[in-house]
């Protein structure tokens, strides 16, 4: 389905092809894509655009095993990478679960269950090129793991749902694969339960602590990976700090967990909503009766929130909602299907002095607003 | 001086908070990078946030640049001040805000000691990870600004990881707040792009970082080698295993005869390179890991691997590491710290090259720094009053960052660009990158008043007024003046 504010679509074989489109710019404003799974983030834009399929840049350029980098093109299927790392025995935790292309989770900033431990995109992109509005290559940082030269780069351009440009390449930190998994779950967690698990847990250096409930009821899990020993004890140790109430996943259970968490936040087929309030508050309260109406689930180690409810949200129901995150410091963003028309629910409020730097920004970076404008909060359309 | 805006700046911040006896401003005339030298014009320093914005406005309006400063402990030359530029600096913002123990944030005041956060939140069970050497005298607001790191961030990641939020101070005066307590996901990570600006945006006055539970147990690895090459093959081993340490730390055997002259320790004989290694995490587990890690550096050549006896001999190892460019103060009058990085796999090519290069320039350069990232510190020693020594080690440097970037490294992974190694930003980056960054940069600060001539060459409008006379003297001239040298 192709959302009404796309005029044309092109099909880029490779870089210098992009960057003669950009410099040739017959028809603006562009929009860089990959498999289109999130047109639905964001606001639409001011014009209808022309998207640009990178897919055709689906080269695995380098995979430097040893070093644990691996660097390839935006077009890149995540399934295909997840796949070609497995053979080495590594893998990049946030692209779990995450369907579509490299470059599209970190224009969309998609962020799974085990940000909270592991880190989101950002935190495993180790270098970027992407081309301006210029149709100039630009590059940010590089290709080993630890870096500081020049402005992050990597952090302008994730999330930017391709405001600064056209993502061709990145180069990413790889992780050896654990040796096994587990978890333990506890089904209705008390609040005192949940408070204890909020201050207790992260010394148990779980990859994830959550509250979620996926349509059975209030849940609370914590999820282990590495060394068989070290999983063994860590099991043991969250299963006996709350009595007998618990289940113990198997490990192929647990080595699942975040595929099915990601499969949950896609938005082909509904509304889904993105943000997060400080864990404390996730866990203090009991979650919103709205929110408990459908799928949801909220990382108890930063805070993250992820909800997908059975119908797109009354604006009465998501300003209630709101307030309850704002409480807890944090927002809630909602993503729509690319069928969608509009998105009221695309960004929650934002600090005012942020948006209008990112104005500025913007305007300093793409003056003739070449890339699709109005997408983002600080771009009034 | 007796201009207006001088007598403003003490109404704002008290006589005593504007340094303007030339005695007094030589103490910020460099930074821990002493190859170059400015003695500031005006030094001020703001005893709140209030009056560091009003400062800072005010030093805007008298169309002056301004330098922010921390500790000073930069080994970059990043808070070196140009001519007619005022060094603002925020180490009187020492206060810890607020500290939240179930949310593992605080709220922290720029001139907050970095070992001062992670004593305060020791006391909760969590720390500040991001653990620099100097983290007895370094703030947080110069780790947000350099993006800092430390032995530890192998495993628990460097400033950026552990930034929540910044308040920004913009050239201009005016707060702003960047990020929130819960991260964001609506559009660019502003306050990611800031942390590592090295200044040029505006002054932190205060972040909310992140803490982490402090390990409940460790285990510490020395591993002695023959040569610096097992050692770095060494740490490719331990890697490969699968394993991440909280920290790999290498020391050559001219830190070792510093430490031990120092300290009192005593290193196995024979030893060209040490090891340092740590685990940690949930005590079930840390021995097969220390045990794989003991491996690793037998089937590398280590000819002794032991285990730190107790905590007190882990404690004067950490402490002997962290002050080890201390501790070369009695083997040389001055030391020149370079930072370059190179894929881990190539370490055993650039200790060698580390070696030819010291050889051919007739330095001594001695090697402590964290392998496990492949970062380099090669410590050059030399005494700053003959000259000509000082002109063979800023080639020896250049010629070390260069090979870094032929290997496929960077020139820096911790200390930031500074004015040191502008030069070599043109051979790092491509014109149009740089271009790209310096709108970046505009945008926060259309004037370049901030930091000018530093961490991005200022190109594309930007005369980076303020600019340290002769700066940049180091790389640029044994470069011939080549392109890229402001």
């Amino acid at each position: 389905v192709t959302p009404s504010w796309v005029a044309r679509r092109l099909a880029v074989r490779d870089e210098e092809e992009l960057k003669n489109i950009v410099r040739e710019c017959a028809f603006p404003p562009y929009l860089p894509v990959g498999s289109e799974a999130h047109l639905g983030r964001g606001r639409p834009p001011e014009r209808p655009v022309t998207l640009l399929s990178l897919t055709a840049l689906d080269r695995i350029v380098e995979h430097a095993r040893e070093d644990f980098t691996v660097t390839v093109e935006a077009g890149v299927a995540t399934a295909a990478l997840r796949t070609r790392l497995a053979e080495s025995s590594q893998w990049i935790p946030a692209l779990e679960g995450m369907e579509g292309t490299v470059g599209g989770v970190v224009a969309c900033d998609r962020r799974g269950v085990l940000a909270g431990a592991l880190g989101s995109m950002h935190d495993a992109l180790l270098g970027i090129r992407f081309v301006d509005a210029r149709g100039d290559a630009v590059q940010g940082g590089g290709r080993v793991v630890k870096n500081v030269a020049g402005y992050n780069l990597m952090r302008l351009a994730t999330g930017s749902l391709g405001a600064v440009g056209a993502i061709v390449e990145v180069t990413l930190r790889t992780r050896s694969r654990p040796e096994s998994w587990g978890a333990v779950e506890w089904a209705d967690p008390s609040d005192v339960m949940l408070g204890e698990a909020v201050r207790e847990a992260p010394a148990w250096d779980p990859l994830a602590l959550l509250r979620f409930d996926l349509g059975e009821g209030d849940r609370l899990l914590a999820l282990f990976a590495g060394s068989r020993t070290r999983v063994a004890a860590q099991v043991e140790r969250a299963r006996s700090r709350w009595g007998t109430t618990s289940r113990v996943l198997s490990p192929e259970e647990a080595r699942e967990l975040p595929g099915i968490f990601a499969a949950y936040a896609r938005p082909e087929h509904g509304p889904v909503g993105w943000g997060g309030a400080l864990p404390g508050h996730l866990a203090s309260r009991p979650a919103p009766p709205v929110i408990a109406e459908g799928a949801w689930w909220g990382d108890l180690l930063q805070g993250h929130v992820g909800w997908c409810p059975p119908a797109p949200p009354a604006p009465q129901t998501l300003a209630r909602l709101r307030a309850w995150f704002a409480d807890g410091q944090g927002h809630l963003h909602l993503d729509v299907p690319r069928s969608a028309g509009a998105n009221p629910g695309a960004w929650d409020r934002r600090r005012e002095g942020e948006e209008a730097l990112w104005g500025r920004l913007r305007t300093a970076l793409d003056p003739d607003r070449v890339w699709a404008y109005g997408r983002l909060p600080g771009e009034a359309s | 001086m007796t201009d207006d805006w001088i007598r403003d700046l003490e109404g704002i911040v008290g006589k005593e908070g504007v340094v303007r006896r030339p005695s007094a401003r030589a103490a910020y005339e460099c930074d821990a990078y002493t190859l170059e030298r400015a003695v500031p014009e005006l030094v001020v320093l703001p005893r709140t946030v209030e009056e560091a914005s009003r400062v800072v406005a005010r030093i805007a309006a008298a169309g002056r640049a301004l330098v922010p400063r921390g500790a000073g402990t930069s080994l970059a030359g990043g808070c070196l001040a140009g001519e007619g530029a005022v060094v603002v600096a925020l180490t009187r913002l020492r206060r810890i805000e607020e500290l939240d123990p179930v949310n593992r944030q605080a709220l922290v005041q720029g001139g907050v000691v970095n070992l001062a956060l992670g004593r305060t939140a020791h006391r909760h069970g969590l720390t500040f990870a991001p653990d620099p050497s100097s983290q007895q005298v370094c703030t947080v607001g110069g780790n947000v600004a350099n993006n800092s790191g430390g032995p530890h961030t192998l495993k628990y990641g460097v400033t950026v990881n552990h930034v929540l939020a910044v308040e920004l101070l913009t050239p201009d005066g005016e707060r702003r707040w960047l990020g929130g307590r819960v991260p964001a996901r609506g559009g660019p990570d502003l306050t990611g792009l800031t942390v590592g600006s090295e200044g040029t945006f505006g002054l932190i006055t205060r972040a909310w970082v992140r803490l982490v539970p402090v390990s409940p147990s460790v285990r510490t690895l020395l591993a002695a080698f023959p040569d610096a090459e097992a050692a770095g093959g060494a740490v490719n081993h331990i890697l490969a295993a699968g394993l991440v340490p909280a920290a790999v730390e290498m020391m050559d055997a001219l830190i070792l005869e510093a430490l031990a002259a120092a300290f009192g320790l005593a290193f196995p004989k024979g030893t060209a390179a040490l090891l340092l290694v740590e685990v940690d995490g949930l005590d079930e587990g840390l021995d097969e890991e220390a045990e794989l890690i003991a491996e690793a550096c037998r089937t590398a050549g280590a000819f002794e691997v032991r285990a730190a006896h107790d905590a007190e001999e882990r404690t004067l190892l950490w402490t002997a590491r962290k002050r080890a460019f201390g501790a070369l103060g009695r083997l040389a009058r001055n030391v020149c710290t370079q930072d370059g990085v190179v894929p881990r796999t190539r370490l055993p090519e650039i200790l060698r090259f580390i070696g030819e290069a010291g050889r051919r320039h007739r330095i001594r350069i001695a090697n402590v720094f964290h392998a496990g990232d492949g970062n380099l510190h090669p410590a050059l020693l030399y005494d700053e009053r003959d000259e000509e020594e000082v002109e063979r080690v800023l080639a020896a440097s250049a010629e070390i960052l260069e090979r870094c970037l032929d290997l496929g490294g960077s020139l820096t992974g911790e200390h930031g660009i500074g004015v040191e190694k502008l030069a070599l930003m043109n051979r790092a980056f491509s014109p149009a990158s740089l271009e790209y960054m310096g709108r970046v940069r505009r945008a926060f600060d259309p004037d370049c008043r901030a930091n000018p001539g530093k961490a991005v060459p200022a190109g594309g409008g930007c005369s980076d007024a303020g600019l340290v006379a002769g700066a940049v003297r180091a790389l640029a001239r044994v470069r011939g003046g080549r392109e890229g040298a402001p």
